[in-house]
């Protein structure tokens, strides 16, 4: 069946920030880009954003992108890519600035600098005192962003395909990336996108857990997409934990609440927080919050009837504090579980809330396969897709904004410089949709099977018991088992809806094939990885092992496949930082 | 509205942020939505037009819409009582 083709020279899958980021740098240097987007541009998940961006401006204190480097590094645990990381501190200011310039209104400092505030991890003097590194618009940072990107991207004459959705990567005879498969939803034809290269900025996954902060669209579409591909995910066992999310909801409560001084209690009404960090107590770092309130949870201290939560105390701090310098709090509270922070402590746990895998790249963007970096033709990421790797085995606060605008921008020249060297995309390959209309046309046939709602919430479940806060080699070779059996049951999905147009069953059930690549993807890593780094805490093996474990996981879906390969210790102009322990 | 349009504002409904998705998935499996007449559909798709941090707002109580038939529907789906007993 021949499909229709559209030809563009640049594809962008993705309108959050790091799709508009890149797809600003394309079509200003006159490269015909388009971007495809599952919903509007402005409705991608950095909208959800609000804590800030980071770049050491130094605007109320000294600073300097060396600690911003230095913080980087050691809040990756040592896992990150040194010449990444010295590349995204190096550009964060000019970053910044430019979205300033594109009209982000940043809270400003009385001389009109702008206004940086105090965030977890960011110090001064290579790990010493906290210093002010966060810029921000209010409580709106990513929404500010999105919006500055997407006019100055209409500006600029960028196309947008919105509500269409890339089912698959297309790829030729020698490996090269020709184009993407996509659906237009509205009318429910696939097409063919032809193209000289593809960028991927599909965002995250954090939907693979019964606990996400993240919002319903972030299914992991990019990964799924490459992992079909035959191409790799690296690191994708680490998943960062906020760990007050909501009980039940997931909604994230801001670290601010702590801030201005709440506290955790157990079912003992004990400050627990006290017995693991006595200095820092509710404030330590996050995955030092959320191992603690595991314990709590594990060892039959947790809350509620079914003692699987703990608390998080405020009413203390009286009505006019909550509600003037935590907005929203109380609302979210009150509508979602039915308490009033004002007179009761809120029911809070651990909540999945960022990918620090993903596709890997090196920190021009460019997509690269296997343990010696072979860079994939015509492929590109950027964003909490891929992993560059500057978040390592655990992100910073602010960085990941931060990780979007440089890292889109680069990938963006990366493109341009490509496709300078071509007239014509290379020629499509002649099965090129087979792969995606037989997946399509499966889906299509099933007159019975799994129901999409039963095997997601398996999926959840399973991730959620087996691949959360703490694991152990039990729990991970159960959950190994599991979670293969959920991605068989997924093979078989049945759904009732089997009309063409605007169906959003079939588009939810295809999401949910790229979601149980990640969920995979993540078990296997795991199981794999016997030492605890950043995130990956293993109650079995509960230290750092450099000597065998300084390496990134890449994970091949092909029969469940790992390699490793090494973490690059070659900053692009200073010293390499050493490993130390990680203490704060 | 037919269904195609209907099938729209469902996949319209989903937003940006955790919160705005848990207040319209509760609204739209919970039986409100269906509920909707021909002329709250239309509020909903012009309500759903709006931007993700004034909805958020809006469904907290802090401001209000001049246009009386899309506040209606925005206290429906603000008001729900959708939590479980913890
Ligand atoms: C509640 C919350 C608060 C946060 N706060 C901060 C913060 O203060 N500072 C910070 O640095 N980080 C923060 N983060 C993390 C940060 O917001 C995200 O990592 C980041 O916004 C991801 O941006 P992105 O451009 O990679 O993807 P997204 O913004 O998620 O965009 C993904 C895009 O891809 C599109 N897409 C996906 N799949 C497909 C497909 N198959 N076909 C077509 N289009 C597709 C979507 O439509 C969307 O446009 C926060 C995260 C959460 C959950």
């Amino acid at each position: 069946m021949s499909l229709p083709i559209l030809k563009f020279d640049a594809v962008v899958v993705g309108g959050g920030g790091a799709g508009l980021r890149a797809a600003l740098q394309l079509s200003e240097a006159g490269v015909k880009t388009v971007v495809l987007s599952k919903v509007f541009p402005t409705r991608s998940h950095t909208a959800a954003a609000q804590g800030g961006i980071s770049a050491s401006f130094g605007n109320s204190e000294e600073d300097n992108w060396h600690w911003h480097m230095y913080d980087t590094v050691k809040g990756a645990d040592w896992l990150g890519d040194q010449d990444s990381i010295e590349f995204m501190c190096k550009q964060a200011t000019e970053a910044v600035a430019e979205l300033e310039h594109y009209g982000m209104p940043f809270d400003r400092l009385e001389n009109g600098k702008i206004y940086q505030r105090p965030f977890g991890g960011h110090m001064a003097e290579f790990g010493k005192k906290p210093v002010r590194r966060a810029c921000a618009v209010a409580d709106r940072t990513g929404h500010a962003m999105l919006h500055a990107l997407y006019q100055r991207n209409v500006k600029a004459q960028t196309h947008f395909f919105v509500e269409w959705m890339a089912l698959d990567l297309i790829r030729d005879k020698d490996g090269d990336v020709v184009g993407v498969t996509a659906l237009e939803m509205e009318t429910g034809q696939v097409y063919i996108i032809h193209a000289k290269a593809v960028l991927f900025a599909t965002g995250g996954s954090g939907r693979i857990y019964q606990a996400s902060t993240n919002a319903f669209i972030n299914t992991g579409d990019g990964v799924g997409m490459a992992l079909r591909a035959g191409l790799p995910v690296e690191d994708i066992e680490f998943w960062q934990f906020h760990p007050t999310g909501l009980y039940g909801a997931g909604v994230l409560i801001t670290e601010g609440v702590r801030g201005e001084g709440g506290y955790l209690l157990n079912a003992n009404g004990e400050r627990f927080m006290e017995r693991y960090a006595p200095t820092a107590k509710d404030l330590a770092s996050r995955d030092v919050v959320s191992r603690a309130m595991q314990v709590e949870i594990n060892e039959g201290r947790g809350c509620g009837a079914g003692k699987d939560h703990v608390l998080l105390k405020l009413d203390h701090l009286g009505a006019e504090v909550i509600d003037q310098r935590l907005p929203g709090i109380r609302e979210i509270s009150i509508q979602f579980l039915g308490i009033d922070p004002v007179k009761q402590p809120i029911p809070v746990v651990p909540t999945c809330h960022y990918m620090m895998g993903g596709i890997p790249t090196n920190y021009r963007g460019e997509v690269i396969d296997g343990v010696d970096e072979k860079i994939v033709k015509g492929f590109y990421a950027a964003g909490e897709c891929a992993c560059a790797s500057v978040h390592g085995a655990n992100r910073l606060g602010t960085n990941s904004l931060l990780d979007l605008v440089v890292f889109g921008k680069s990938a963006g020249n990366s493109v341009i410089e490509y496709v300078k060297t071509m007239d014509e995309p290379k020629e499509l390959p002649e099965n090129a949709a087979e792969f995606t209309l037989a997946r399509l046309a499966k889906l299509e046939a099933a007159t019975s099977g799994e129901k999409l709602a039963d095997v997601r919430r398996d999926m959840q479940v399973c991730m959620q018991q087996h691949a959360s806060v703490f694991r152990t080699q039990k729990v991970l070779d159960e959950g190994v088992a599991n979670i293969l059996d959920v991605y068989k049951r997924a093979q078989n999905l049945y759904i009732d809806d089997k009309s063409k147009v605007f169906n959003t069953a079939r588009v939810e059930a295809l999401e949910f094939l790229n979601t149980i690549e990640v969920a995979v993807a993540t078990m296997v890593a795991a199981r794999e990885r016997t030492e605890s780094r950043g995130a990956h805490a293993r109650e079995d093996y509960p230290d750092r092992n450099d000597e065998k474990w300084m390496k990134h996981t890449l994970y091949y879906s092909n029969g469940n496949r790992l390699e490793y390969k090494e973490v690059h210790t070659k900053p692009l102009s200073v010293d390499y930082i050493p490993p130390a322990k990680r203490v704060y | 509205m037919d269904y195609v349009a209907v099938e729209k504002l469902k996949w319209r409904s989903r937003r940006s942020m955790l919160e705005l998705d848990l207040y319209f998935e509760r609204f739209i499996s919970g039986g409100g939505f269906a509920e909707l007449n021909e002329t709250e559909l239309l509020a909903y798709q012009h309500l759903i037009t709006l931007d993700d941090a004034d909805l958020l707002l809006l469904f907290q109580g802090k401001g209000e819409l001049a246009d009386p038939e899309l506040q209606n529907l925005v206290n429906k789906i603000a008001q729900q009582n959708f939590y479980k007993e913890v």
